[in-house]
């Protein structure tokens, strides 16, 4: 983990921040809004760009979820790849509804378009379980 | 805060940019309203037009990006007979006469925002249609 990285981690009294990354805006709305009935703060973005911006201002994060088909030069999994230079050790989940299943990507989750908000809640936390943080910055470590 | 006995009102942020957007969008939620977030005009249509939401409020910032713009908002509400209230921002003269045209409760908002100025102007402008 770098020096500057600002991984908001979990804690009693932390809310979780979630990165929605979707460009269609009632997909996202549909992602987002349940996620903040969860209790998590979601930041959301509707391009790669918009979600690099949030991230550099700094702002705590603890998990990303991004649509991988998005318009402009960077998809999802170019994003990924952009978040895990900035936050390595940040989970992130991608979502799509026709990424073939031999892609390879950086992520540490996929749900197949259309998905069941639970699975996306289960996926969730399972990525932001203490223990998976602690085995995935040792394995970052070694 | 808004009005928590009834289920919280909804106004749609319109902003291009995100950080704008967010810091705007996340103060009225921490005030009590449901906030849906638009990138662009075309966004903010797609929205409006989604049978399933009901928009109590619009607050656009006056060149946000997309084709629709401000006068669409309200052909739209005047077409589908529905009350959402729509408040412009705008950080130049041209953004200024043109909220001072659109909006029914008093001058447009200036952006960048003043959290407090918009709380007040929301709920001004949302005390008024109940």
């Amino acid at each position: 983990m770098s020096e500057c990285e600002v991984i908001a981690g979990p804690g009693h009294d932390h809310t979780p921040v979630l990165l929605v990354v979707e460009d269609e805006v009632l997909i996202r709305l549909s992602i987002a809004e349940p996620l903040r009935d969860e209790g998590y703060t979601v930041l959301e973005a509707s391009n790669a760009s918009e979600a690099i911006d949030l991230v550099a201002t700094g702002h705590p994060l603890d998990l990303a979820i991004t649509d991988v088909r998005m318009p402009g030069g960077v998809d999802g999994v170019a994003l990924s790849h952009a978040l895990k230079e900035i936050h390595p050790a940040l989970p992130i989940i991608l979502i799509s509804g026709d990424m073939s299943p031999d892609r390879d990507h950086p992520g540490d989750g996929f749900l197949r378009k259309p998905f069941q908000m639970p699975e996306l809640t289960k996926l969730i936390t399972e990525l932001m379980d203490p223990a998976w943080l602690t085995k995935r910055q040792a394995r970052n470590a070694s | 805060m808004a009005d928590q006995a009834t289920s919280p009102q909804c106004i749609v942020v319109v902003d291009g940019d995100v950080l704008v957007r967010h810091a705007i969008a996340d103060y009225l939620r921490q005030c009590g309203y449901v906030v849906i977030e638009a990138s662009s005009t075309d966004e903010a249509m797609i929205v409006l037009n989604d049978e399933s939401l009901s928009v109590d409020a619009v607050l656009c910032d006056a060149e946000a990006p997309g084709a629709q713009n401000a006068f669409q908002f309200r052909a739209w509400a005047a077409d589908h007979r529905k009350h959402v209230q729509l408040a412009l921002a705008g950080t130049v003269e041209a953004a200024a006469h043109k909220a001072a045209e659109l909006c029914d409760n008093g001058p447009h908002l200036a952006r960048p925002y003043d959290p407090q100025s918009v709380i007040e102007y929301i709920r001004r402008l949302l005390g008024s249609v109940k």
